[in-house]
């Protein structure tokens, strides 16, 4: 699962500090335009909905604040944003000064009644004897407003060559962290007045709600706490209550998540933030029965390529935190062991599998297994799964333990929903001997936003990243704030803003807002590659009960047999519209990988391997690539690999 | 009580031998040897099943274990795993 990252530490400066600024009133009296001047196509026009509003570039974590908004509430009540401050200025254009474009963004500005002007930093006197970009720049306005009307300036802006308006963001204090050589302490950690601010969080109908994770982001690390049966936690910050940049408040079950840039907060009473349930979202479509979340109909779960696909005669192993098997849509889940809790001889314990005080096993279970008769369908529910516990706690010697386990029991396919920042010749060598008994294993990216993690590195695994869909979750959650601007793919898609990347990944899965069970029977939205690789365990497991190419189930299993399926997997993939770095071949999909040759299904594969009502099916899948192309490419994949498997030729080593 | 803090505590590493046949018994007598010259080093549990010795040992003296021990094991971190 993946938290908002930590906040940095930062430095502000008031517009007032700086010697090139004057502190203008709150509404300038400027000059009409003067006569011909071109207008700076300043937007005025209301916000955009969608997914404009879930752009990020407004809602930057270092967005300067200062002093903006309605100020703190003077009593108890719902947490609201305060204003954003936006910097506009113009370029040179045209025969136009900058001074005569200046005062016509001015104009624009002041038509605004939700925009305050509160500062102009005038050119530098320098500027006008030198050349080159910037030499010839008017003044700088500083505007504060609305997240909406500062992410339609922008994208105003965007369209408009002489106009730039950008978030005025905070900056990064860099020696706040680092060892102080002169003998100085770090300017972000000396001591400061601490204070200590009362949150309640609450649901439908004003219900409190226990055990929310409540995370509060200030000038320093974050703090955080957990919500009490009242619903309410206190925590203490050192700083001002003007310092707090975010809320992020996360349930533990059956309501969105909430993520709040530059709160208003009270110190003196009680802020109150509410949730909304997952089924009051309606493209999330909770409410129904089967429940098929996004990625998995994305897909193809709920399609009739799929139906009937059940997992069965497949063996699944999860290595994770353990999984609740009295949750409604897990009960078949039987099997398990606790690596957390070994006996003398090193054996681990049997019941205790059933135990999972991270949720996050829980999680992953159901994407991959929950039965869809109550609640969540899972891509294998007739699959026999093995729930290997290693967390709280896990290290490299239980997930080896766990390998073994895998091997002696003739797993097929491994859910390794975890990492490490440091890497094993052992890990490694136990990896290559379950590929070599046969055992195929997916392991997420990483979360960390750089390279991808161990083991997730290894040739011979699946390396899964994640992806989200726009508008698949509410505007105001933290899910929202995963989404890559500039890296949007095909129909919404984009890698999120978490996941580790590089050559290493073969495919890209859901891992944005997933919606899964959770210990209790209750079900929540989480994001991570964790989410994602889940998915792609779940087709896996399908495919290789079900695909022809794995009918024989007679047939060695070796590491030839893992990397064919590996192989089909990754032909089963469209891509997405993005760099192959943060989505390898692309999203894979039950029609992608059942709709081929071998299936004797000849006459018709869909032009989208994700079939004719196909959410890629609007948009061209990739630039200079048609979808026939697309196609063909598979069928050559697939067929390519049915070949070898006529043939009984073996790769010998890794897919990848 | 207080807690002298030092620089460099002893991490737990993982040995193997690099051949999967060996007994683990041999691993576990070349590590009990190697550690004789490392008076702050210690066994922290042998897993037969998996053939692995768990060890502590400060993270500077890893070096000169990885030569007293020889090409024939493997010595990697028993890192922390996440989710």
């Amino acid at each position: 699962m993946v938290k908002p990252a930590q906040s940095e530490s930062t430095s502000r400066q008031s517009p007032a500090a700086s010697p090139e600024t004057t502190t203008a009133p709150s509404r300038l009296a400027t000059a009409s335009s003067p006569p011909g001047a071109a207008s700076p196509q300043v937007a005025t026009a209301p916000p955009q909905p969608g997914p404009a509003s879930l752009q990020p570039a407004a809602a930057s974590p270092q967005l300067n604040t200062a002093a903006a908004g309605p100020g703190p509430a003077t009593q108890d009540g719902e947490v609201q944003a305060k204003k954003f401050e936006y910097l506009v200025s113009v370029r040179a254009a045209g025969n136009l000064s900058p001074a005569a474009r200046t005062l016509s963004v001015l104009d624009a500005l002041n038509a605004m009644p939700d925009v305050e002007i509160v500062g102009n930093i005038k050119p530098s006197g320098a500027a006008a004897f030198s050349a080159g970009p910037g030499a010839n720049s008017g003044d700088v306005i500083v505007a504060r407003t609305t997240q909406e009307r500062g992410l339609a300036l922008q994208a105003s802006a965007a369209v408009t060559p002489d106009v730039i308006v950008e978030p005025n963001h905070r900056l990064i204090h860099l020696a706040a962290l680092m060892p102080q050589l002169a003998g100085l302490p770090p300017t972000g950690l000396v001591a400061v007045a601490n204070m200590t601010v009362q949150f309640r969080v609450v649901g439908q109908n004003g219900q409190a709600l226990e055990k929310a994770l409540v995370v509060m982001y200030g000038s320093g690390f974050p703090v955080n706490g957990q919500t009490d049966a009242a619903g309410t936690v206190a925590l203490t910050l050192a700083g001002t209550i003007d310092s707090v940049q975010a809320i992020y408040v996360k349930p533990f079950a059956n309501y969105w998540e909430r993520f709040i840039w530059n709160p208003a907060l009270n110190g003196a009473g009680v802020n109150t933030v509410s949730l909304q349930p997952l089924a009051s979202f309606a493209q999330a479509d909770f409410s129904r029965n089967p429940f098929f979340g996004w990625g998995q109909k994305l897909m193809g779960l709920d399609q009739q390529t799929a139906s009937g696909l059940t997992g069965q005669g497949v063996r699944i192993g999860i290595i994770d935190s353990g999984c609740d098997n009295k949750h409604p849509a897990l009960t078949h889940i039987q099997t398990g062991r606790d690596y957390t809790k070994l006996d003398a001889a090193g054996n681990p314990d049997q019941q205790t599998w059933t135990i999972d005080t991270m949720s996050h096993g829980t999680h992953c279970a159901g994407v991959i297994a929950g039965n869809g008769q109550k609640g969540i369908r899972g891509f294998a529910p007739a699959a026999e799964v093995h729930i290997l516990k290693l967390f709280e706690g896990g290290a490299f010697d239980s997930l080896i333990r766990a390998l073994k386990y895998a091997i002696d029991n003739q797993i097929h396919v491994i859910n390794c929903s975890l990492g490490s920042d440091q890497s094993s010749e052992l890990v490694q060598s136990w990896m290559e001997q379950a590929r070599q008994a046969g055992v195929a294993v997916v392991v997420a990216a990483g979360n960390s936003s750089g390279p991808v993690q161990f083991p997730a590195s290894l040739p011979g695994v699946l390396t899964v990243s994640a992806v989200g869909q726009q508008g698949d979750f509410p505007a105001d959650t933290y899910h929202a704030q995963t989404v890559m601007p500039n890296m949007i793919g095909v129909n919404g898609i984009f890698p999120a803003k978490f996941t580790c990347f590089g050559p290493q990944v073969k495919v890209c899965g859901p891992g944005v807002a997933i919606i899964s069970s959770v210990p209790g029977g209750g079900y929540a939205a989480w994001d991570g590659t964790s989410m994602a690789a889940p998915h792609l365990t779940g087709l896996t497991a399908l495919i290789a009960a079900h695909h022809p190419a794995f009918a024989n189930r007679a047939a060695p299993r070796n590491a030839a047999w893992v990397d064919r399926l590996f192989q089909t997997v990754i032909a089963a993939a469209a891509p997405v519209g993005i760099n192959p770095n943060y989505a390898g071949a692309g999203l894979p999909s039950a029609a992608g990988a059942f709709q081929q040759p071998a299936m004797e299904q000849p006459t018709t594969i869909s032009a989208s391997p994700f079939g004719q009502q196909s959410v890629f099916g609007q948009q061209p899948m990739a630039a200079n690539q048609s979808t026939a192309g697309l196609e063909n490419a598979i069928r050559q994949a697939v067929a390519a690999a049915l070949a070898g498997i006529a043939n009984g030729q073996a790769t010998g080593r890794p897919f990848g | 009580m207080s807690n002298d803090v030092q620089s460099s505590s002893p991490r737990t590493f993982t040995v193997a031998s690099r051949d999967v046949t060996a007994p683990v018994d041999l691993t576990i007598r070349a590590v009990e040897n190697a550690l004789q010259s490392f008076p702050d080093a210690n066994i922290v549990r042998a897993d037969q099943d998996i053939g692995v010795v768990i060890i502590q040992v400060p993270e500077q003296q890893i070096a000169k274990l990885r030569a007293e021990l020889g090409d024939g094991f493997m010595i990697d971190p028993n890192a922390p795993l996440r989710l």
